[in-house]
């Protein structure tokens, strides 16, 4: 094919012609064989700059354009996009870098000139054995999966519903609410957790375009953006969720008792259950491994009491699949065990608690109806609070929680509510107060009597009458000292779901060193993934708190709406090709493919690309052991590649045609 | 586990050696190996390992010392080295894990000691005496082996700062519970004190005497109050230290002078029916830990 | 101290001798430093530049030393009494009970024994 070849250099105002001779670029250009015209500009990504190439196109019917200017990161759309206005298709262009690779290294003119000369050279030979190409464009299905049902899967949820948007809500726990529902007060204001949250949960069931799957996990994940398929296991209750109406009356009769997780372990709560008494949706779940009948075949007593007749021991688990175009995570944190830390006596100790019991104790849905009791049935008067347990640790969690100390003034300030004459010690190392009326919000509780010392808690002992003896340095003071406590308070570190990793791999993304989400980028792209289609948003992705998680929640239906309202994802098609003809089945492509792009077409026994999951990275086709004729790169071609090559060579090494063996 | 047949190495360190102030512990610990069927052979001319004193002296000169045992237990052909000693085992175990892999230190000891860079090097293990009895000897074998009931005496296992601190492989470093399983298993009454693994002062009884009668007081309180009636160590440092303080602080503490202090292998001893002589137990002693052991009935 | 350059006070206090490397501040820190090992680096540096608070580890120390490398073994009673009568020969009286003791239990000894190759652990 005749090829009409437009070279352009860019001046890049001096940044680029105080060191290469632009002029004698330009002509060196215009006689290189196929190009027609060559110009040089100051500033070719300019609406002038561009307009001279769009008018070259049209009136020298260029079949190519070379851009010599910038990186290709920063101006190589822009160029592309100027071919497409003017009917060259834009993969009929390269871009030279002359300035990040040229000008921007060296300040001998002579040497750059002549590099930018090479470089040119061989992107115009390049550009001879350039095919036109077409993007990719895939539908994308206008659903979204979120995973997880707290306040960060509820905000996301709303956001999405309300713009239209179909939303399957998957949550592990019988009720939505997650970690929040287990909070007694929100720092700073002190906002009663249930109040702000339960509308929130009503407003999720309520919504038409939200459907909840409460008491279901994830098993399988296939597909890719736009097009998931998502394998859901609904737990069987035992109940019948749609003749339920969470009365309660199998509960007052159940004669199993169980320790109550949603407390901690604090209280007791009945085999058949409900996690709390906003739980959404309110339908009772029997927990198989405690109830009477499961376990030892008597009882059943739920069912003879039920008034609409709602238990159903032959319940099965229901396997449910979902098509969705988007994914978003938002499965939280666990809380770190502070056992390991034996020092501490968490475990051995009956007065040593951890931040989120406490919590469930000042509760007055809880196990002691918000009283401060304590397990030895006294009410504290002296309490220790000691921060960064498990956090800002080498030997546990290197990081720092991010709530924890204010959820441990927070917890200050409950407890000195409720016992006024109460004495409470915080041990911290820093004071970490970094949000909106955080500051003002330590002040208070230094105002209320609450004593700040600096200095991290080295052991607790107890003595024989139970109280605790906690050792520390006042490090401002220079002084060992010791306080004995009825209760301390382990302000515990978040950590990752125990399962973060397994959900992780199945949704095909990493996690970070910590074992939390890994975000695309920290500082940029907080709420995405390197897998397009997947977000993630809340503690998932580290420890934050709820107003932070709140925000990612909905930067993440942002991310999401962003995606689906293109209604195609559009995928570069600079990607692997099968010759179909010539590929023998041997399936070494398939074994090298980072993406699992690559798979094996069980008719024609032949290796098949799923070009919206290739990223181009060009590894199956270094793997193919038939060559490049079989398993080839658009865009990336041998004879593309030599054709640069060769032009970069002395004359006298080697010529295109005797290299390639391609047809 | 198995380990009819299993040999060591033994290097006994200056306190535990036939001539040292901890030799019940020595004599007691190969008797109870015997009986439980292990062969040990004691290294050839072994030397002191210099603890922590000839660290300060300096590193290389103190490398050298544990560098020279280890290749005189790889010459014999028997790389698991059992110890006794807390700071023989710190010692030993410091030359082995920074100076087989820290390369400066590592080509001088080489140059010396070439068997030290041969392949066979990798098979050096150091293990302390409460490590091989827990997690190779276990609990069965043990049982099995006790003939006197010691009758629900209760027993608190003194432990010191070395054995699980800094090389904690086998225990935890700060609540090792290693001995009380041993106790246990021999029909003993396990007893804690929270401060079972704080430091006794070791060589600082001669250079700071008064501080660490202190810190000693307040480990003696901690096993009155937990109601210990016979306390087991497994440091001749501690040990001695212990028996110094006792005296020392006479009526500070509330310790019963009939309370005895012995090494916990020569106790085990005692539960496998084995003589106080052979144990190095004193008549003294033994009279004080409860007629209801020595004159009970053999099972 | 010695990170803001105040090395000399550091070498001075009596702190560095107290510490009896028991490595609790190691297992326990949470930056992991080895507060112990550094404790031994001062210790070392405090001897190098003449520093010792007339505390009486230093002493204790040197006799150890010698032993060492006179016979490669230590012999503990022999210790004691070497160092004692360096430092405060009265102290020795009061071992005098504890020697009994020792005795009555036959873990007294002063017999001396000496390594062969005695060079290959000279420095």
């Amino acid at each position: 094919m005749d090829r009409k070849i437009g070279v352009y250099i860019c001046h890049c105002g001096l940044n680029i012609a105080s060191t290469v001779n632009v002029q004698n670029l330009t002509e060196f250009a215009q006689g290189l064989e196929g190009v027609v015209i060559a110009r040089d500009y100051l500033y070719m990504c300019s609406d002038p700059g561009q307009a001279l190439i769009k008018k070259d196109i049209k009136e020298y019917g260029l079949t190519n354009v070379v851009v010599a200017s910038c990186s290709p990161t920063m101006h190589g759309p822009t160029f592309q996009k100027v071919c497409e206005e003017a009917g060259l298709n834009p993969y009929m262009f390269q871009m030279v870098n002359i300035r990040e690779h040229v000008s921007w290294v060296t300040d001998d003119v002579e040497k750059a000139t002549e590099k930018a000369k090479l470089l040119i050279a061989a992107a115009v030979n390049r550009v001879k054995f350039h095919e036109p190409l077409e993007k990719i464009h895939v539908p994308l299905i206008q659903s979204v999966l979120i995973v997880g049902g707290g306040i960060t899967g509820i905000e996301t949820a709303l956001k999405l519903a309300n713009s239209g948007k179909r939303v399957y809500l998957v949550e592990r726990e019988p009720s939505i609410g997650g970690r929040m529902a287990q909070l007694e007060k929100t720092f700073p204001t002190l906002d009663c957790a249930s109040c702000i949250l339960t509308p929130k949960m009503v407003d999720v069931a309520s919504n038409p375009n939200i459907t909840i799957l409460a008491y279901s996990e994830i098993k399988e994940v296939s597909g890719y953006i736009g097009n998931y398929k998502v394998k859901v296991v609904k737990k069987p209750r035992y109940v019948d969720e749609n003749k339920c109406i969470g009365c309660g009356l199998c509960a007052t009769k159940c004669p199993s008792k169980v320790l109550d997780e949603f407390n901690i372990g604090l209280s007791f709560r009945k085999a058949i259950y409900i996690p709390f008494p906003q739980a959404v949706p309110r339908k009772y779940t029997i927990d198989r491994e405690h109830c009477f009948y499961f376990t030892k075949n008597i009882c059943r007593v739920c069912e003879r009491f039920c008034p609409t007749k709602a238990i159903n021991f032959e319940q099965k688990p229901e396997e449910i699949t979902l098509e969705v175009g988007t994914v978003i995570l938002a499965t939280g944190y666990d809380v770190f065990d502070a056992s390991v830390i034996k020092r501490y006596g968490y475990g051995r100790y009956k007065n040593v608690y951890t931040g989120l019991e406490v919590e469930r104790i000042t509760s007055a849905s809880g196990p002691t109806n918000g009283q401060i009791i304590l397990r030895n049935g006294r009410t504290p008067s002296t309490v220790v609070i000691i921060h960064c347990v498990g956090s800002r640790d080498e030997n546990y969690h290197v990081y720092c929680s991010r709530v924890c100390c204010m959820y441990a003034m927070k917890l200050a300030h409950l407890i000195k509510e409720r016992v006024p004459n109460s004495t409470i010690y915080e041990l911290y190392i820093d004071i970490r107060a970094h949000g909106k009326g955080y500051e003002e919000f330590y002040r208070r509780v230094q105002e209320e009597g609450v004593i700040f010392i600096r200095g991290k808690a080295a052991e607790i002992t107890e003595s024989e009458d139970g109280k605790l003896t906690v050792t520390f340095e006042d490090t401002l003071l220079g002084k060992v000292q010791q306080i004995e406590a009825d209760m301390v308070v382990l302000a515990t570190a978040l950590e990752p779901r125990k399962d973060a990793k397994e959900l992780a791999r199945i949704f095909n993304i990493p996690v970070d060193k910590d074992g939390f989400f890994l975000e695309r980028h920290p500082k940029l792209a907080p709420v995405s993934t390197v897998n397009r289609g997947v977000f993630v948003a809340g503690a998932c992705q580290g420890p934050k708190d709820i107003p932070d998680s709140v925000a990612q929640g909905a930067a993440a239906a942002a991310e999401a709406l962003a995606l689906l309202s293109r209604g195609v994802v559009e995928a570069e098609p600079m990607i692997a090709e099968v010759n179909k003809n010539l590929c023998s089945g041997c399936r070494v492509c398939i074994s090298v493919c980072p993406y699992n792009a690559t798979v094996f077409d069980k008719e024609s026994k032949t290796a098949s690309i799923q070009e919206v999951l290739c990223q181009g990275c060009g590894t199956c086709v270094a793997s193919c052991p038939s060559g490049a004729r079989t398993l080839r790169q658009r865009g990336f071609t041998d004879k593309q590649i030599l054709a640069e090559i060769e032009a970069v060579l002395p004359k006298r090494f080697v010529t295109v045609e005797a290299v390639i063996t391609e047809t | 586990m198995d380990t009819s047949g299993k040999a060591l190495s033994y290097y006994p360190g200056c306190s535990c050696s036939k001539k040292g102030i901890g030799r019940h512990y020595g004599f007691s610990s190969l008797v109870v190996l015997k009986a439980l069927g292990i062969r040990v052979s004691e290294i050839e001319d072994w030397n002191c390992c210099g603890s922590n004193l000839y660290r300060v002296v300096g590193e290389k000169g103190s490398h050298l010392l544990g560098a020279r045992n280890l290749a005189k237990a790889l010459e014999m052909n028997l790389p698991e080295i059992l110890i006794l000693c807390p700071a023989c085992f710190l010692s030993m175990n410091r030359t082995l894990t920074e100076t087989l892999t820290d390369t400066k230190i590592r080509d001088e000891i080489i140059k010396k000691y070439s068997i030290l860079g041969s392949p066979a090097s990798s098979r050096l293990r150091i293990r302390h005496i409460i490590d091989f009895l827990v997690n190779d000897i276990g609990k069965e074998a043990i049982k099995n082996r006790v003939k006197r009931r010691l009758e629900g005496l209760k027993i608190a296992a003194y432990y010191g700062c070395q054995i699980t601190r800094p090389y904690s492989y086998f225990d935890d470093p700060e609540f090792p519970t290693s001995l009380e399983k041993i106790i246990s298993w021999i029909g003993g009454h396990p007893v804690e004190s929270p401060l079972k693994t704080k430091c006794c002062g070791g060589m600082l009884m001669l250079t700071n005497e008064e501080e660490v009668l202190t810190v000693i007081e307040k480990i003696f309180n901690s096993y009155v109050r937990a109601g210990a009636e016979c306390i087991v160590t497994a440091c001749p440092l501690c040990h001695l230290n212990l028996e110094i303080a006792r005296t020392r602080l006479g009526r500070r503490i509330s310790v019963d002078k009939h309370l005895t202090i012995i090494y916990f292998t020569q106790l085990v001893g005692l539960s496998f029916g084995i003589g106080i002589d052979e144990l190095g137990i004193s008549k003294n002693a033994a009279e004080h830990l409860g007629k209801k052991i020595i004159l009970s009935a053999t099972i | 101290m010695v990170r803001e350059g105040f090395i000399h006070e550091a070498l001075k206090t009596k702190t560095i001798w107290l510490c009896s490397t028991c490595y609790l501040c190691a297992v326990r820190c949470p930056a992991k430093i080895n507060i112990g090992e550094f404790m031994t680096a001062l210790k070392r540096s405090a001897l190098k530049n003449g520093y010792s608070n007339n505390q009486l580890y230093p002493k204790l120390m040197k006799t150890y030393a010698e032993y060492i490398n006179k016979y490669g073994r230590i012999s503990e009673p022999r210790l004691m009494i070497k160092f004692s009568l360096k430092t405060s020969p009265f102290k020795l009286l009061k071992m005098i009970p504890l020697s009994m003791k020792l005795l009555r239990e036959g873990t007294l000894s002063f017999s001396h024994e000496k390594i062969q190759n005695i060079e290959e652990i000279r420095i």
